[in-house]
């Protein structure tokens, strides 16, 4: 892979992890489920009390993180070999696409204020809500993804 | 076994901490700054030099905190839920947001710093770096306040 199509793969891998991450949580897409107590791994989401009395989540609770993780990871990894596979030319055609009625200051500017209102609308979403909370962590992985996109919308410049 | 991956997954945390705070300060330092003050020996050091330690020390703690989450799942969690440490699990729950999250930027953060420097990619370098640092030090200070939450009497 060369020096450019690295940097396509990773940028695109960046963005599109902290997007399907995001998604993987809020709509439970978790590639496979882990009961640590039992030492069992089983394919998809599959809750405790779906298929035994609700007291059994006690017994033996589940985790998704994993699961979310490398659901994000797979789907990550097919956005990032795309546009590392992606002829140059086309990434600069999809830049020039997105940025063409300013100047690469200008860009720089609306990158930038992009990324301070997605922060702002997250703490106010904090101080709205609580801490707890699903929709926060949707806009904080969402922040990160505005952020490694800006970046990826530099690099494809560069 | 438990408790002596635990210790290991703190040391490791520990060196990430100083390597990525130290690039992040010599980044983010004035230019301006005086040879021989505090920013000015920051800025000193080779930022870039950092760069494989700390992608190799972040997946080491990853690595290390998924298989210590196995054991805080079944035998910790339980009581803290019980006894209604809501918030400090919370904040537990968006530490394994971000470490996920940081996985994700980590090969783009490397690209960064590999390439030599100059205006724009400047900005992108920066922008990952405090990233990253915001996320070791959210996992940092959770994972410690987890490790004594029995001290802090939350």
């Amino acid at each position: 892979m060369s020096g450019s199509a690295y940097r396509r793969f990773a940028f695109a891998y960046g963005a599109a992890f902290a997007l399907f991450y995001a998604i993987s949580r809020a709509r439970g897409l978790a590639l496979f489920t882990v009961y640590p107590a039992q030492g069992v791994v089983l394919l998809g989401l599959n809750r405790s009390r779906d298929v035994a009395d609700p007291v059994l989540e006690f017994l033996a609770p589940e985790m998704y993180w994993y699961g979310w993780t490398a659901s994000a990871a797979v789907g990550a990894l097919v956005i990032g070999l795309l546009a590392a596979l992606l002829p140059d030319r086309l990434c600069r055609f999809w830049a020039w696409r997105v940025g063409r009625s300013s100047n690469g200051n200008d860009r720089m500017r609306l990158s930038h204020n992009t990324l301070v209102s997605a922060l702002v609308e997250s703490f106010r979403c904090w101080r709205r809500t609580g801490l707890n909370c699903s929709l926060v962590k949707l806009l904080i992985a969402l922040d990160a993804t505005s952020l490694v996109t800006i970046s990826a919308r530099y690099e494809s410049l560069l | 076994m438990a408790t002596a991956l635990l210790i290991l997954h703190g040391l490791v945390a520990v060196s990430l901490l100083g390597a990525i705070t130290h690039q992040t300060l010599a980044t983010c330092a004035s230019p301006t700054a005086k040879p021989y003050s505090f920013f000015g020996r920051f800025r000193a050091v080779r930022s870039a030099g950092f760069t494989n330690a700390i992608v190799v020390l972040y997946l080491t703690s990853w690595l290390l905190g998924a298989i210590v989450y196995l054991y805080f799942k079944v035998d910790v969690q339980p009581s803290l839920e019980r006894d209604h440490h809501w918030h400090t699990l919370g904040f537990f729950d968006l530490k394994e947001d971000f470490a996920a999250i940081g996985l994700g930027v980590l090969p783009a953060y490397w690209s960064c710093w590999l390439q030599p420097v100059d205006g724009r990619s400047d900005h992108i370098r920066t922008a990952l770096t405090l990233l990253l640092t915001f996320i070791v030090w959210w996992a940092f200070l959770i994972g410690h306040v987890m490790n004594n939450i029995g001290g802090f009497g939350w």
